[in-house]
């Protein structure tokens, strides 16, 4: 049963992973409308947790151009099972893409700081590999060729 | 002696791995630091670039904490989830939570993990893509959600407004004269909103399945409120549906209503349909009430009274059982 809510779309799945899963959706994944479908997400949860006595409840969020959200009911031995098995990420490898991450979240929250709070720290600027062609970014630069439509 | 839940509670924090890593007691790879939430790698990532965003005060799960922190550790996980998606150029991001033992939760802190997806990352189940549980009180929850992410949004400051609202509102079209019939109202006003509607099948849709929304959005938007001047908009549902059902017939397309089908037919249906079946045998008179409701399910419905269907489909069971 599909209904909109709001700027939203809710779904119950009459076939759901488990008895007690809501899907919610939305066109935008920008972050005030994540934070909006989360705040809703954690309300269906403590709802699901009252009217399912679910034991515990698990809040997944699919974002890419849009967002969805899948909101479960969970009790032992339902049958999901999230576990993953860890990657292997060597330690020179841990460290660039901490370096990268730290350099695009540096300006999170800064948007109304004045241009001098636009620049990321220095450690932080060292932290990123230069960009060459090299062996290294291969793999990264036919990445970005399989994007490009 | 039995210790009060506070007590409890400060043993959790003294004992958190998590606490312990916000103190600095405890290595990390920080990735990002405000005054209230952590973010850092995980050490056993489920992919390249999987960070662990978390409070720096101890919540053990997301309904306790506080809701201005819930709206900030989503934001945040939105945020992060492209800039980790930029760094290990992945297609999309999956943000996972999980509360309570049942759940998955490992840690008695609040954690959502962020993990760059990529096709075939062996991480599937993240998507959900084996559903076979039915949900028989699909019905009855979806009403039930729907009013609660309403009041939700309204508390939110944000107003709700259909999914896809006409941007260039054509001139509203003159109101219905009055005393005519339903359809003819819309028969008036087809010429100026047909533009709009051609080129919106989202509002469309929604005005077909769902018109009492349609009028609450309405209500709400000025904007709205004058595209729709002197429109019946169950009247405009009820004719965009027969159209719908008319190019189906034209095109061989359209489903039969249960009025169409013999009594051994419409039982399979029901048999078939949980949701349906636990509705028409335990809460006839709500069936009825959504079906009137609904513009597909009336016109599936037409003509047959549902307390004698319910009535007869009880006996039926009866006799299967």
């Amino acid at each position: 049963m599909k209904r909109a809510s709001g700027p939203f779309t809710l779904e119950v799945p009459e076939q759901g992973a488990v008895r007690g899963h809501v899907r919610m959706s939305s066109s935008s994944a920008a972050p005030d409308d994540i934070a909006a479908l989360g705040m809703c997400a954690n309300v269906l949860s403590s709802i699901l947790f009252e009217r399912m006595q679910a034991q515990g409840t698990n809040i997944i969020m699919h974002l890419g151009q849009g967002a969805e959200v899948e909101v479960l009911a969970r009790t032992e031995g339902d049958g999901l099972d999230f576990r993953w098995a860890p990657k292997q990420v060597d330690p020179g490898r841990f460290e660039e893409i901490q370096g990268r991450i730290q350099n695009k979240a540096f300006f999170i929250g800064k948007d109304q700081a004045g241009p001098s709070a636009r620049e990321p720290p220095a450690q932080n600027a060292a932290a990123l590999p230069e960009h060459h062609a090299d062996e290294g970014d291969e793999d990264e630069l036919v990445k970005h060729l399989y994007r490009i439509p | 002696m039995s210790e009060s839940p506070e007590q409890l509670l400060e043993q959790q924090k003294r004992n958190c791995v998590f606490c312990k890593i916000v103190a600095g007691e405890i290595a990390s790879r920080k990735v990002f630091e405000n005054e209230r939430f952590l973010a850092v790698l995980d050490i056993n990532p489920a992919a390249p670039g999987h960070i662990l965003l978390l409070p720096k005060e101890h919540f053990p799960i997301l309904p306790l904490l506080p809701e201005q922190q819930q709206r900030e550790i989503f934001q945040l996980a939105a945020s992060l989830g492209e800039a980790a998606k930029e760094a290990v150029i992945a297609q999309r991001v999956t943000v996972f939570s999980a509360s309570g033992y049942a759940a998955g939760q490992q840690a008695p802190h609040l954690l959502l993990h962020i993990i760059p997806r990529e096709q075939g990352d062996g991480l599937e189940m993240l998507d959900l893509e084996q559903r076979t549980t039915s949900q028989p009180d699909a019905l009855a929850l979806s009403s039930l959600f729907e009013k609660a992410v309403l009041q939700m949004l309204e508390h939110l400051g944000r107003a709700p407004a259909p999914p896809s609202a006409p941007s260039a509102p054509e001139a509203p079209p003159d109101a219905a004269s009055e005393g005519s019939s339903e359809t003819a109202e819309f028969e008036d006003s087809r010429a100026a909103l047909e533009a709009v509607l051609a080129s919106n099948p989202d509002l469309r849709k929604l005005i077909m399945a769902q018109p009492s929304l349609v009028e609450d959005y309405v209500e709400k938007s000025p904007k709205l409120r004058r595209l729709f001047e002197g429109v019946n908009i169950k009247a405009l549902s009820i004719a965009l549906n027969r159209q719908e059902e008319a190019r189906k017939d034209a095109a061989g397309e359209r489903r039969k209503a249960a009025r169409d089908l013999t009594e051994e037919e419409l039982f399979r249906f029901i048999d078939g349909n949980e949701g349906l079946r636990t509705w028409l045998l335990q809460h006839p008179q709500e069936l009825a009430a959504n079906i009137n409701a609904n513009p597909r399910l009336q016109a599936f419905f037409e003509g047959v009274d549902l307390m004698d269907l319910s009535r007869r489909y009880r006996e039926h069971a009866e006799r299967g059982a």
